[in-house]
């Protein structure tokens, strides 16, 4: 597991992307894989198979939906959905990442925070 | 609890994993592919890109496995090891839960045997019988039940039966059985067979006396002919009259009246071997009960109409016996409302009240599980503080006080199946066949779980509101600080209540057990110290007419020439005894001989010269029976002061004095004895007469034997004269104390009752208390550091963290021991001589109360004591 690089992701941040995803429209694991990996213009080297477990998590606990369908490629797919739930975690998730990661700015850079 | 249903989709679930990470590499290797890749290089590399798929899928797979099952068993091995770490706290919980959930399993089981569970016949819900609605009672007469039976419409077959005592002679060893005299359609009305050979039925009546046939109950086939398949066909005698012995009754059949255990079952028109009662006189309703089925279709309703229309016209045809008869139906087995209604009020009672001590039980282990919760406030603070959530903590709370309720769940219904084992063979009262056929069965074992269960999260549930308000910053910075308010909380206040509660329970057990000691030695008008009584019924070995006295005096004689043996009366009844007689008697001066001109109504015993010697009576006056008193001298009578009280103003004008019978036959007052008890211990004085038995002759013999020292040694030899004199006469002997067990059985059982219930309320006060106090020790653990860090005295420190709870014990048992001194009046209806103005009952209560209350505070006090303010304020 050379390059798990979800494992260089603080828990919970992989989620979170995916809900954020799923939260501008509905998709498949392939295309949500895609999605995250443009949105970060590749910085982000998530391990494609990595999002499966990240996935029966959000199914187990609600916050996601799944479907079998057929894509616009016209291939059997399972689309994921995000829940009202799913919408409710991902704001809380949201603000307390922003929280976090302001703290963490002003720790980094404490003479900018002061003034 | 949604991973029970994902327990069953997991496999859908996984497949559709596998089935879906298959889709992902095709589309991606298909993607590669368009960009110009070779397909086995987009193959290669799509693996590659998705990643080690077995452990994605095991890492998928994980998160469907049943985490829950697997946490909560984690749960259950810290709960068991918290639990363990306070063995005191773990045992008072379950030991105070077995108790009341024990309590509970006894009273459902008890009600369960008697009012849920059926009678043990086929189609048992459609059997009923008659009753009559003015008296309650479910007495016919001969002649009116054959008119019910025939002439009704209802009814599939209409059964009767008669209850007596017999003698049964199976060749040398006369005993006494209680049978079951049955209509010959019984058994095929009530649609039961035979375990052995067959029963009797109407087609073997012809008439009195036609049918000499005998069915054995199962169980006195077992007990008293070994199982023997041969007793088929066998000949017994009853009361010398030969029985054929035709079949035995099916296992778990007793009759249709619950508790009455009869030994066997002979036909009814066979009743004048037994009893006096005529077939032909429609006053005497000598038959106990007539019941059957209901036919199909046919509505309780429809059958009630039914039957008022065959007693209206019983009563217009003969006005004399049957006028103004109504009936209604009724179930058997409690014989209608006459002993089922007191019977369900009874246990509806007891089923609230042990309800009442189940919910206590929960209030007082909440309140312990809440103060274990206070202690561990810092515990749950910290946890929250690093992110356990709330549900996680209260989980684990559950986890024990549900572990709590099984255990003591187990533990009590352990102890009340043992219980209500020793019940189902315990004979109340040994002379009659009485038996509690209270067995736990399965609905026993629900309901007790279930209980456990509901109270577990009943208690469970109070230490959780504190858990829900803990706020872990408030708690770190400050400690589980005391708010320690006047007001009084609804836990105090229920607290307060199970202690006048319990105070009352204990006052009033005092008060029963006093009473019941001192009606033990009290004047009943005879001595019970070495006295035997020897029951002999004449009539089971056929005596009559002038044998009878001669025979009375014959044993009389024999038994007096016995080593030991001080002196022997007879009587055909006894004081306190089984039954007795009573008649109406008159002023001399008294013409009109009707009911309501007479006296007095006294009770009469027929007894021998030796009598009142014998049975210790006190003569106060005059002198007791010769055997000159004879058929043709003079008709003498000995009195009681009550009964020349009633007649003559006062005894002292009551010697020599003559009173009439209602025949108009003229008795003169010899002699004049104390007054006695001679049906309840508790009833009020009642005139009564003693008549020489040889003036008015009875078959009914009991003999009383005075003995110079333990009397039951006498028992072989008295047995032996007897059985010399008439190898088939039954023989029963008991000590005069024994005798007293039916007249003892209200007191005693309510004095037992009351013990029990003192004993739970007073262990419920001790864990409500102990539980208060062991919370307001905690609670204020750092503030009564500080206190004796500042060298506080122990007594101030214990009146810091006891003070509330004592205040509280004190108020309680105040107002409960003024209770319970109220309540004691109702129990002096029950029990002899029960007073509450009792300096030692009083000091009982005092005296328990404190001790109680001392027990609860012992282990809070050495905790409060203990408290090293050192080590506290470095915890801190």
């Amino acid at each position: 597991m050379a390059n798990n690089a979800s494992r260089d992701l603080f828990p919970g941040a992989l989620e979170m992307m995916i809900l954020e995803s799923l939260r501008r429209q509905p998709a498949h694991g392939y295309a949500l894989v895609q999605h995250i990996q443009q949105r970060s213009k590749n910085m982000l080297q998530v391990e494609e198979g990595s999002l499966y477990p990240a996935l029966q998590r959000l199914l187990k606990t609600k916050l996601v939906k799944a479907e079998w369908g057929l894509s616009s490629t016209n291939r059997r797919v399972r689309t994921y959905q995000i829940t009202p739930a799913g919408l409710r975690h991902l704001e809380q998730q949201i603000s307390s990442f922003e929280r976090m990661f302001e703290g963490i700015t002003l720790v980094l850079n404490p003479g900018k925070a002061t003034n | 609890m949604a991973w029970i249903p994902d327990i069953f989709r997991r496999r859908e679930i996984l497949n559709d994993l596998s089935e879906e990470m298959r889709l992902h590499m095709e589309e991606r290797a298909a993607q590669l592919i368009a960009e110009g890749m070779s397909a086995e290089e987009a193959d290669r590399r799509a693996r590659i890109a998705f990643g080690n798929r077995a452990i994605l899928e095991e890492r998928s797979h994980e998160v469907w496995q049943w985490p829950t099952m697997e946490s909560a068993w984690a749960d259950v091995r810290v709960a068991l090891r918290q639990l363990r770490r306070t063995p005191g706290f773990t045992v008072t919980a379950i030991f105070t839960l077995a108790l009341a959930i024990g309590a509970n399993a006894v009273v459902f089981s008890v009600m369960n045997a008697f009012i849920i569970r059926p009678l043990n016949v086929p189609d048992s819900q459609n059997l009923y019988g008659i009753a009559r609605t003015a008296s309650n009672d479910m007495g016919q007469s001969y002649p009116d039940y054959l008119d019910l039976r025939d002439r009704n419409h209802s009814f599939d077959d209409l059964a009767a039966y008669n209850i007596t005592e017999a003698g049964l002679d199976t060749g040398n060893n006369p005993t006494r059985v209680w049978i079951e005299e049955a209509s010959g359609n019984y058994f095929d009305a009530l649609k039961i067979h035979p375990y052995l050979g067959r029963f009797f039925h109407a087609a073997d009546e012809h008439g009195p006396e036609s049918a000499p046939y005998a069915v054995l109950s199962y169980a006195y086939w077992r007990s008293h002919f070994h199982n023997d398949g041969g007793v088929i066909g066998r000949v017994i005698r009853l009361n010398k009259h030969s029985f054929t012995i035709v079949g035995v009754a099916p296992q778990g059949f007793n009759g249709t009246l619950m508790v009455f255990i009869p030994d066997l079952f002979v036909p009814l028109v066979d009743h004048t071997f037994f009893g006096t009662d005529e077939f032909t006189d429609r006053s005497d309703r000598w038959l106990f009960m007539a019941m059957g089925h209901l036919k199909t279709g046919v509505t309780k309703a429809q059958a009630i109409g039914d039957i008022n229309s065959i007693a209206a016209d019983l009563a217009k045809t003969y006005p004399k016996d049957d006028a103004k008869t109504t009936f209604t139906l009724a179930q058997p087995s409690l014989y209608g409302d006459y002993v089922g209604r007191p019977i369900r009020e009874f246990l509806t009672g007891l089923l609230l009240l042990s309800g009442l001590i189940l919910l206590a039980a929960c209030a007082n282990l909440g309140s312990l599980f809440a103060a274990r919760a206070a202690d561990r406030s810092k515990e749950v603070a910290l946890r929250l503080a690093l992110g356990s959530s709330r549900k996680r903590i209260l989980r684990a709370l559950f986890t024990e006080s549900i572990l709590v309720s099984i255990a003591g769940g187990g533990v009590g219904l352990a102890g009340s199946v043992a219980l209500l084992n020793g019940l189902s063979t315990w004979r109340p009262i040994s002379r009659w066949p009485l038996q509690l056929n209270v067995n736990p069965d399965a609905r026993v074992y629900a309901v007790a779980v279930l209980l456990a269960l509901v109270s577990g999260f009943l208690f469970g549930a109070v230490a959780v509101k504190q858990v829900l308000r803990t706020n872990p910053y408030e708690v770190i910075k400050t400690g589980a600080g005391g708010r320690t308010g006047k007001r009084l909380t609804t836990r105090e206040i229920l607290l307060v209540t199970q202690i006048a509660i319990c105070a009352v329970l204990v006052t009033s057990s005092l008060v029963a057990i006093r009473g019941l000691a001192r009606s033990l030695h009290d004047d009943f008008g005879f001595d019970v110290q070495n006295r035997l009584l020897i029951g002999v019924d004449l009539g089971m070995a056929a005596y009559s007419g002038d044998r009878v006295p001669i025979m009375q005096k014959r044993m009389i004689e024999a038994l007096q020439t016995i080593p030991g043996v001080e002196a022997v009366g007879l009587a055909d009844n006894v004081p306190l005894g089984d039954s007795s007689n009573d008649a109406n008697v008159f002023t001399d001066d008294t013409q009109n001989l009707t009911a309501s001109k007479a006296a007095a109504d006294a009770t009469v015993f027929s007894v021998s010269p030796e009598y009142f010697r014998a049975s210790g009576t006190i003569l106060k006056q005059g002198r007791s029976f010769t055997w000159q008193d004879s058929k043709d001298a003079p008709p003498v009578a000995v009195v009681n002061g009550e009964f020349a009280r009633k007649l003559f103003g006062a005894p002292a004008n009551a010697m020599g004095r003559y009173f009439k019978e209602h025949d108009g036959k003229r008795v003169q007052v010899v002699g004049i004895v104390e007054d006695g008890k001679y049906s309840t211990l508790t009833e009020d004085p009642v005139p009564v007469m003693f008549l020489p038995i040889v003036q008015s002759p009875s078959v009914s013999s009991v003999l009383v034997v005075q003995s110079n020292g333990d009397p039951l040694r006498l028992a072989a030899a008295i047995r032996s004269k007897l059985h010399d004199m008439d190898s088939g006469l039954p023989v029963y002997i008991q000590t005069r104390l024994k005798s007293l067990d039916s007249v003892l059985f209200g007191p005693r059982m309510a004095t037992i009752s009351l013990g029990v219930l003192g004993i739970m309320g007073a262990m419920l006060s001790i864990t409500g208390i102990f539980g208060m106090a062991a919370y307001s020790v905690s609670r204020r653990l750092r503030e009564l550091g500080i206190r004796i860090a500042l060298g506080a005295k122990r007594k101030e420190v214990l009146q810091a963290a006891l003070g509330r709870a004592i205040r509280l014990l004190a108020f309680g048992s105040v107002a409960g021991l003024i209770l319970g001194v109220l309540a004691s009046r109702v129990l002096s209806f029950v029990v002899y001589e029960a007073t509450p103005r009792d300096p030692l009952v009083l000091a009982g209560v005092v005296l328990a109360m404190a001790l109680l209350g001392l027990v609860a505070t012992w282990i809070p006090a050495q905790r409060a004591l203990g408290v090293n303010p050192l080590v506290l304020l470095r915890e801190d």
